[in-house]
């Protein structure tokens, strides 16, 4: 294998493959990156056995074709440093070379045979969608899935796919977002499906997609997602376990309503949050026919009062959020005004921007 | 304010429960611990004591001392059911309790005089419903801080009710050897002694120079508490950063089985305290002491505060485990505590009801009222599966 390659690009392929490359395992292999150069294009493939992700990088020369398994983070460090606009990468024997005008680098390779299989792409869509609207989805959601919970289906984000419409679903177990979007292929293979797929997985397709107007395919098997975009086929397992009767917790008989500025919400949350601590992570919420009173105390600091004009309509009510659940989603709202939904101090609350996006927030017992 | 402190220290509590459940054994000097090699007297009673027996001496050189000396193994489940009833009768006269081990508590009873009389009656009752109840003796002091109240149980021993009131500070502390002062062990005091500092006079007496030199930033405190002065509050469980349990063992312990017991013994004491004090957990903190006195600690979070004691066990289990697979080796002692307490009705509520998890919280409370009529022998996990 010879191939000669632009270094930005090789770069970023390999960065992004690092995102997969596993950090502590027992099989050296899994700490390698794979690279395939043939027809005119030098693929980068990287598996940790969860998510597996297959780049191409297009701005190669290729002069002989072949493939070689390589230490993820040496090649990646090789590359990083060096100062050339292209370097060439040859296989010698059970080595690869790597030249720079003035370096050159020899590395040890393991035996390509070894590397489980990453899949590629094959067969049809079974849906598609514009990249930059899945991303916006993946924003309105992703935040609100939990990060280690013991209940598994908590740490990823359900998919749920039916007619032309796709809906993102996550949860941490006291709060939950959901996404509703469009599916822009014409003709659907498939007439339904629902998949959680893990956090780690999304975070990486996000980072993939880079043209908004570019469709993002993807296909969903028994117990993998695989996406793919121009450059990459990003392939996961789904995460097993059932995902909580979500529709059952959206508020359906709310009796209360705030209707207010999206930004001038979210920075009187912030304020009211300056002086909360760990411990009493709190903020009151007292609304009435004027407006909205937003307190705080920290038992060390002091106490914090914003007074928030909004609409309000309703019978008083006092009720405690976490503040960060409120600023998390307040920031990933794409409308300009937001309503928030009350029924009673220990009933959820569900905040709505547009028809799209709704979340739904336990409160804080305060005491 | 003038704070009322009381501090409450059980006499040869494991000796006495000794004595108490075998009348054979009343009236003669026993010595509780085990009588092999190694073994250690983890209690002398007052029989055996003016023959020079003392706890934590050899079991060896004790029985040397006083050869008729009964020895009585050491029954901590016992003790831990007395000490029960014991915080039960100190809790009835202020929910100030601070518990300082088994047999030992500070009681801060300040503004409890409309109801139970001024700290001396208190002490007095409190006295009388311990040998009542538990057909036990306890010393008691009073005092307007803990430092001094526990000066004063310790003065008359046994069965003893002392006062240090304000005017007896200076008469009383000044004769008294320095390794009393709260935080100066044998160490320290050696080096003080090497000053010609032997009394909490002589502390007095020195000058602020020479504490600094020898006690270092220590040199400010030592000086305020032998000028009677220590205002440290009586923190109860439910002030408390945190609830722990640990257990100190004879010898070294290698069997990792063992150790498991024990520490789900302790999960399901601190579980119980927690749920007592309507507290929950939002982590546990295993700590680990070897041969050597080396002590390392190791924690672990969990997704939300509980107070089941099913998740604290499985939580402890795994930090134990982890620990254990890694870099086990023989232990001295093993503890855990609860930390990051906050009360059981504040707090993030959930969204999804959780069956199992509502399972778990019915079956302690059965358990707890079962412990609550029963004692703690009545009922209690065991090791059973642990994968």
């Amino acid at each position: 294998m010879k191939v000669i390659c632009n270094r930005g690009a090789l770069l970023e392929a390999l960065l992004m493959a690092g995102n997969v490359v596993a950090a502590r395992t027992p099989k050296p292999v899994l700490q390698c990156v794979k690279l395939t150069a043939a027809d005119n294009a030098l693929t980068i493939a990287a598996t940790d056995l969860e998510v597996a992700i297959r780049y191409s990088d297009a701005q190669v020369q290729i002069e002989q074709a072949g493939e070689a398994l390589l230490p993820a983070d040496k090649l990646r460090d090789i590359v990083r440093e060096s100062v050339d606009d292209t370097l060439s990468i040859e296989l010698a024997g059970e080595q690869a070379v790597i030249k720079g005008q003035d370096s050159k680098f020899t590395i040890y390779t393991q035996n390509p045979r070894e590397f489980p299989p990453v899949p590629d792409f094959e067969g049809q869509a079974d849906f598609e969608i514009a990249g930059g609207h899945l991303k916006q989805l993946i924003g309105q959601t992703l935040f609100a899935a939990a990060k280690e919970s013991t209940r598994y289906a908590f740490n990823g984000v359900l998919v749920v796919a039916k007619g032309k419409k796709i809906n993102l679903v996550s949860t941490d177990g006291r709060r939950l977002a959901q996404a509703k979007g469009d599916l822009s292929n014409e003709k659907l293979p498939k007439d339904g499906a629902r998949a959680i797929v893990p956090a780690k997985a999304l975070q990486l397709i996000d980072k993939l997609i880079d043209d908004p107007d570019a469709p993002v395919s993807f296909q969903i098997r028994e117990n993998q997602v695989i996406f793919h975009t121009a450059d990459a086929t990003l392939t996961s397992n789904l995460v097993e376990g059932q995902f909580p009767p979500y529709e059952d917790v959206i508020p359906k008989d709310t009796d209360k309503k705030m209707t207010a500025g999206t930004a001038d919400f979210l920075s009187a949350v912030r304020r009211a949050a300056l002086l909360t601590t760990e411990e009493s992570k709190g903020v009151r919420l007292t609304f009435n026919k004027t407006g909205l009173k937003l307190q705080s105390r920290s038992p060390e600091s002091g106490e914090a009062e914003v007074n928030f004009a909004c609409k309000f309509e309703g019978s008083d009510v006092e009720i405690g959020f976490n503040p960060q659940f409120l600023t998390e989603a307040l920031r990933v709202v794409d409308t300009d005004e937001i309503t928030l939904e009350l029924t009673a101090p220990n009933r959820p609350g569900l905040l709505k921007g547009g028809q799209n996006f709704l979340y739904v927030i336990m409160p804080v017992n305060l005491q | 304010m003038l704070r009322r402190i009381l501090h409450v220290d059980m006499d040869a509590f494991f000796a006495a429960i000794e004595q108490l459940d075998n009348p054979r054994l009343r009236g003669k000097p026993i010595l509780v611990g085990s009588d092999d090699l190694r073994g250690v007297v983890t209690t002398a009673s007052y029989e055996a004591r003016p023959f020079g027996c003392h706890s934590a001496q050899p079991m060896a050189v004790a029985k040397r001392l006083c050869p008729h000396a009964i020895v009585v193994p050491t029954r901590f489940e016992r003790y831990r059911e007395v000490s029960d009833e014991l915080f039960e009768i100190l809790e009835s006269f202020t929910p100030t309790v601070q518990p300082l081990s088994i047999d030992e508590a500070f009681l801060d009873v300040t503004g409890a005089e409309r109801l139970h009389g001024d700290p001396v009656e208190i002490a007095g009752k409190l006295k009388r419903r311990v040998r009542g109840q538990l057909s036990l003796t306890a010393s008691v002091g009073v005092a307007a801080n803990k430092f001094l109240a526990k000066l004063a149980s310790d003065l008359e021993k046994p069965d003893g009710l002392t006062v240090i009131g304000p005017g007896d500070v200076d008469r009383i502390l000044p004769p008294l050897p320095v390794g009393k002062i709260w935080g100066i062990g044998p160490k320290t005091a050696r080096r003080l002694e090497g000053m010609c500092i032997r009394t909490i006079g002589d502390v007095r007496r020195a000058s602020e120079r020479t504490l600094k030199r020898l006690l270092g930033d220590d040199a400010e405190r030592v000086r305020r508490l032998a000028a009677g002065i220590d205002e440290r509050e009586v923190v109860t469980d439910s002030d408390a950063r945190q609830i722990s349990q640990e257990q100190t063992f004879r010898i070294n312990i290698a069997e990792a089985e063992h150790i498991r017991g024990e520490l789900l013994e302790q999960v399901q004491q601190v579980a119980r305290r927690l749920r007592k004090h309507q507290l929950r957990a939002g982590g546990v903190t295993l700590k680990i002491r070897y041969g050597d006195f080396e002590t390392i600690t190791r924690s672990r979070t969990v997704d939300e505060p509980t107070d089941r004691t099913d998740v604290l066990w499985k939580t402890t289990l795994e930090v134990f485990n982890a620990w254990a697979g890694k870099s086990f080796q023989p232990v001295r002692l093993i503890g855990m505590a609860a930390k990051n307490l906050t009360s059981a009705g504040a707090g993030q509520m959930s969204l999804f009801a959780d069956p199992a998890g509502e399972k778990h919280q019915r079956l302690d409370r059965a358990v707890d009222s079962i412990v609550d009529r029963f004692g703690k022998t009545a009922v209690r996990r065991g090791l059973g599966n642990h994968d």
